[in-house]
């Protein structure tokens, strides 16, 4: 018995070095540094695991169509709503359907909402690859799902070499990325997210191929044909349809505003929805775009992902449906929901990161960075952008290191010749190869202003790069 | 199945389960657990090769039993056996060099068809050496032929051994499938821990010193000198942890299954001679082939010409056993000549033999050793004696020592950190031989510290090869060296 014991303890603590390792060795999810390692930048799905047990009123599933296009926390500015997009990027059926039985574990929503990208043939092939399918298992918790589900996308990888286990000790597929681990590894995870698992790549820039001949839904007959579907996503749906019957959910199935969208599409959504006893909404209605003021040539990213404005309309128009259709609470003022309402500012923020980590040319980086909640470390003046340097006060003859904070009225910049220091909480150290901070190099490029910005309301690094003498922005 | 695999560990998992979950009135089914487990893992690496092995396992069990019933043709079904097995190993192994030696150029009709059906086997080179063992030792009386295949099968197949060894005896092995194997926790513990070091040599050490050597050798033409002698002594390190490294994970498996398995190295690479060295290399080798190959020509009782004529015949064969193609045959070749080479020198008085000298000058001697062995290796280790040769012309003819200081030597497929661990643990390995050397056993030091003490190594060392190994997507883990063999 006592040898027994013995063999479950030492059984328990080897497992759980292992699972220690897989965690550190997991590429991390660095949103402020912005750059992917390996998998997409977004584990969203990790942070519903924080939202306090049975707070959800609502859960959005589906792919990146999901995380660009709704944004709960706009539904609670404008409605109260509490809900929590539950996608990654690719995401199928399957994986919908296994992150809607994960979050039944901890939370009872009245209304699930899901894209039904995972229908359509061509994306159901293209979306299996194994960086959708790590980035939509590797933070799930260990569950029984998680087993079940990273079964299911292995079968459909293994002529790829990977092995089914990495996906429950992820150190067997990562292990190799000891030597080049950083402090970010231990510190810069995501364990929380204040966007409620909206993502947005490029803020609201708006893709300029799209007019709106780009839709044929909008100039097509009607007719009563349906798209070709995947039957295979068709029947994990349904069991989505099943699940939410069995446990009293109501569920909505969306698609979500993309060029190439064709009537018969919008058929395959309305007949599956009839097939798994739910409601159907197609946001590729021209009705439905008059109706939340949708412009589709300016409110896309790209052909199938909207940017933020577009994702604001769809949110709030969104938000009033299941106010108005599904009677969703208003929670705003229950002590409950207290922690929602100090999130806005912090959503805030990082909206304004994304758009500061997007802009393009030194003149609109100033504009966003000079404000009170930025603080900015730049080094190099010397062949900056003339303009730039002198708005922080700058001298580009002196080719040095410059602190510059704002005050809440003017710049102040300082001239400083340590090369070590605090910028922020930071402590940073710079000499000819880099500016590094928590073992990162912060440097792109070589001539220029370079540059940090931190927030100061996040408490972290959200973008670096170099303003280049011809005012464009270099960060790769 | 790999054995670096998760799925192997938890194969060995079951078979352990099941073994020991045997009820004791059916105690004696526990070889034929064995049996079943033996054969699953050689189905999962190559079903082919299952019927090669079950033809020599009947032939072999079948002539033993004609030698013990119709003794008065006992030396032709010896022949015979021999003759069918060697022809089944020469088909199997050593197709492609005989036709390339007859026809040369374009593969010929006779070798595309050898290649299509006779793929190289797994194992074949070991289970073949067992089978002639066994039936020339009952050839000689040494003990009665076995009556049950099935037995005699598992003495062929067991997969501890299998596929690279130890060579088992049939006396040896045998008997230990007699008891009934009752679940004994130190033997266990053991176990797991030769595993384990097992385990660190491999994917810690072999494989990551794989990576630098496949980067350089790759390029061996280009290379300078100084890569290639660096090269040189990692494939040295390399061959050494990943073979005794696969035999320690083997031995360990066996452990747990209370059958103990005939040790396979002594310390190789702290040898004084080249003697030595093949008393402490690959141990079942050189014993099968002093029992069965150099006695039968005569050893050493016919005269010192004869008996250096019969050391380098045997490590022709040793040679060509190890690999069909010239570069092996040299290999064997340097190490019977250089053998020859030094008992001249020792008999002639020209130098104090190894067992005669300690301090600085046994030191000289290991160090002499170890550069032999290494400069044989190089042939050993590339596909063509030209490549060998041309490797060791650049190792003498273009050293340059400004790699070892301006990062040249990180752009092999190590970097800096992968290069300081892996020489942190040969430190380690070299620590432990020195040690065993001296008759103390890391494994007995580590069951003598406390209890968290020796859980925390043993965990680290755990860590030490998931984190640290070499293995899955990111690298082409190597397979075993040996199991080509």
């Amino acid at each position: 018995m006592k040898n027994f014991l013995k063999t479950i303890i030492a059984l328990t603590l080897g497992l759980s070095m292992l699972a220690a390792a897989s965690v550190y060795t997991m590429p991390s999810t660095d949103k402020a540094r912005n750059r992917a390692e390996y998998a997409p930048s977004d584990y969203l799905f990790e942070g519903s695991y924080k939202m306090p047990r049975n707070s959800l009123d609502v859960v959005f599933l589906g792919s990146s169509e999901i995380y660009n296009a709704i944004s709960p926390m706009e539904m609670w500015r404008e409605q109260g709503i509490a809900g929590y997009c539950c996608s990654s990027s690719g995401q199928q059926a399957v994986t919908s359907y296994y992150y809607l039985r994960e979050i039944l574990r901890r939370q009872s929503p009245k209304l699930a909402v899901v894209d039904v990208y995972g229908l359509y043939t061509d994306p159901a092939q293209v979306s299996r690859n194994e960086g959708n399918n790590r980035s939509a298992t590797d933070k799930m918790r260990f569950s029984r799902e998680k087993i079940a589900l990273s079964r299911i996308l292995w079968k459909q990888q293994k002529d790829k070499g990977e092995s089914f286990w990495s996906y429950l000790l992820p150190v067997l597929r990562f292990h190799s990325r000891w030597t080049e681990l950083k402090e970010t590894d231990l510190t810069l995870r995501q364990h929380y997210d204040y966007a409620r698992g909206y993502s947005t790549v490029f803020g609201d820039t708006a893709y300029a191929g799209l007019t709106e001949e780009s839709y044929p839904f909008l100039s097509q007959e009607p007719t009563d044909e349906a798209a070709e579907r995947d039957e295979e996503a068709a029947g994990w749906y349904r069991k989505i349809g099943e699940l939410c019957a069995r446990r009293g959910i109501r569920l909505l199935m969306i698609r979500t505003p993309c060029s190439g969208y064709t009537l018969e599409d919008k058929n395959a959504l309305y007949r599956l929805a009839a097939e798994c006893g739910a409601d159907a909404l197609d946001f590729n209605d021209a009705a439905v775009w008059a109706q939340m003021d949708f412009d589709c040539t300016n409110d896309m990213l790209d052909s199938v992902h909207l940017n933020y404005r577009g994702a604001k309309k769809l949110s709030v128009y969104l938000g009033g449906v299941l106010r108005r259709d599904y009677g969703l609470p208003d929670h705003r003022g229950e002590e409950a929901y207290a922690f929602w309402d100090s999130d806005l500012p912090l959503y805030d923020a990082e909206l304004r990161a994304w758009k500061i980590q997007h802009c393009t040319t030194g003149t609109k980086l100033r504009k966003l960075v000079m404000d009170e909640n930025y603080e900015l470390l730049a080094v190099g003046a010397e062949n900056a952008e003339p303009a730039f340097a002198a708005a922080l006060g700058v001298d580009p003859g002196i080719p040095s290191l410059w602190i510059s904070r704002w005050d809440g009225a003017q710049v102040s910049t300082e001239y400083t010749e340590e090369s070590r220091g605090f910028f922020g909480a930071e402590e940073y150290e710079i000499n000819d190869t880099g500016i590094y901070m928590h073992g990162c190099n912060y440097m792109v490029g070589s001539g220029g202003l370079y540059y940090v910005v931190r927030d100061r309301l996040l408490g972290k690094i959200v973008d670096y790069g170099t303003v280049e003498p011809t005012g464009k922005i270099r960060r790769s | 199945m790999s054995i670096c695999s998760i799925q192997f560990l938890l194969f060995t998992g079951l078979a352990l389960l099941v073994y020991y979950l045997l009820p004791a009135r059916l105690g004696k089914a526990q070889p034929y657990v064995l049996l079943a487990a033996s054969l699953a893992f050689f189905l999962s690496l190559s079903p082919k090769a299952v019927c090669w092995l079950l033809l020599a396992a009947l032939a072999s069990f079948g002539f033993a039993l004609l030698i013990e019933r119709r003794p008065r043709r006992r030396k032709c079904w010896l022949v015979l056996d021999v003759l069918f097995v060697l022809g089944l190993l020469a088909a199997l192994k050593y197709h492609t060099f005989f036709t390339d030696l007859l026809f040369g150029g374009a593969p010929s009709r006779l070798e595309l068809l050898c290649a299509r059906y006779l793929l190289l086997p797994i194992g074949v080179s070991f289970y073949s050496l067992a089978a002639l063992g066994y039936v020339i030792d009952v050839y000689r009386e040494k003990y009665k032929a076995e009556r049950n295949f099935f037995r005699f099968l598992l003495f062929l197949v067991y997969f501890p051994h299998i596929l690279q060894g130890p060579i088992a005896r049939y006396d040896k092995f045998s008997p230990q499938l007699e008891q009934m194997h009752g679940f004994d926790w130190d033997g266990f513990n053991s176990g797991l821990r030769r595993m384990l070091w097992g385990y660190i040599k491999k994917m810690v050490i072999a494989d990551r010193a794989a990576v630098f050597v496949g980067g350089v050798y790759a390029h061996a033409a280009a290379a300078g000198g100084t890569e290639l002698f660096i090269a040189s002594l990692l494939y040295t390190v390399q061959i050494y942890a990943d073979f005794s490294g696969c035999v320690d994970i083997m031995c360990g498996i066996s452990e747990l299954f209370g059958i103990g398995l005939a040790p396979n190295f002594e310390q190789p690479y702290l040898s004084r001679s080249l003697g030595d060295f093949w008393r402490r290399w690959h141990i079942s080798l050189s014993s099968w082939f002093r029992d069965y190959l150099y006695i039968p020509l005569g050893g050493n009782r016919r005269g010192r010409v004869r008996r250096y004529l019969n050391v380098l015949i045997v490590f022709l064969v040793s040679g060509f056993w190890h690999g069909a193609g010239w570069n092996f045959i040299v290999w064997g070749a340097i190490h019977g000549v250089w053998q020859i080479l030094e008992e001249l020198f020792y008999r002639n008085g020209l130098g104090r033999k190894p067992g005669e000298v300690s301090g600085r000058l046994a030191w000289l001697q290991t160090l002499v050793t170890f550069l032999v062995v290494n400069f044989a290796w190089i042939f050993f280790s590339n596909d063509s004696l030209r490549t060998g040769l041309k490797i060791v012309r650049n190792i003498l003819l273009r050293p340059s020592l400004w790699v070892l200081g301006n990062g040249g030597l990180f752009s092999f497929g190590l970097k800096a950190p992968e290069m300081f661990l892996l020489v942190f643990f040969i430190a380690l390995l070299i620590a432990v031989d020195v040690l065993n050397s001296r008759g103390i056993r890391g494994r007995d030091i580590l069951a003598r510290q406390p209890l968290p003490v020796r859980w925390l190594l043993l965990l680290l060392g755990v860590l030490a090869v998931f984190v640290f190994g070499v293995y899955g997507q990111s690298y082409n883990a190597s397979s075993f060296i040996y199991m080509q063999f």
